[in-house]
């Protein structure tokens, strides 16, 4: 493995990760996360080195989505909803109340709009910055952050507000 | 203090320049208001971390 194929392989939880975000079901997850990958071996060249391999695979991840949901319509399937069982809580999880956490949050996250549930991963579970973000949905950082900030009020809304937290 | 919800954002994002970062922490001490408002989008970043954390924890199936 050269250098280019460690850092995408090290890079391959995170992908995953957000490949649920995008497409909840784990078996779709997994097929978005390979075509990532294939994707990305086959335009390595236009990697720039030095600049980061995860926002480059976040781009290439949500363009592969775009274009998969776009071939389900043409084919006359239906996206999937989240369904229940998807958004189960985690059974791996360390305890029933972090997996119920995680599923509350998980649904809340399943119930935004897809432009906002995509900057709210970027942003607030990936950690990349506002420009990084921008860049990998190819959006102006205003657009960015104007879908964050509604991201954000409506999760507040579902988490906390409601929620009897201190 | 009156800021706006944007600021507060990025204030906890760390995408506000070194001066106004300084100034809102600051402004933390004396503004409970503020403390709350930050203290809240700290609380949905830890939440939200959580989120789809079983995925990180399998190993991946060979790609």
């Amino acid at each position: 493995l050269d250098s280019f194929q460690t850092e995408m392989l090290a890079l391959l939880p995170r992908l995953r990760r957000m490949a649920r975000v995008l497409a909840w079901e784990p078996a779709d997850a997994d097929d978005l996360t390979q075509l990532t990958v294939e994707r990305a071996l086959l335009r390595r060249d236009q990697w720039r080195p030095g600049t980061r391999l995860d926002s480059w695979m976040f781009r290439i991840m949500r363009n592969a989505w775009i274009d998969e949901a776009r071939a389900r319509q043409r084919h006359g399937r239906v996206l999937a909803p989240p369904e229940a069982g998807a958004l189960a809580a985690d059974p791996s999880a360390p305890s029933l109340e972090a997996r119920l956490e995680a599923s509350a949050v998980e649904r809340a996250l399943a119930a935004l709009p897809e432009d906002q549930r995509i900057a709210v991963a970027l942003v607030l579970i990936e950690g990349l910055s506002y420009q990084e973000a921008a860049d990998s949905l190819e959006v102006p950082i205003g657009t960015l952050t104007s879908r964050l900030a509604r991201g954000r009020a409506t999760l507040q809304t579902a988490l906390i507000d409601q929620g009897a937290q201190p | 203090m009156t800021v706006p919800d944007e600021e507060v954002f990025a204030f906890v994002d760390g995408e506000l320049p070194a001066e106004d970062m300084a100034r809102i922490e600051a402004a933390l001490a004396t503004d409970p208001q503020l403390a709350l408002r930050v203290e809240t989008q700290r609380a949905l970043r830890r939440l939200l971390s959580g989120a789809h954390a079983g995925v990180m924890r399998e190993t991946p199936p060979e790609p």
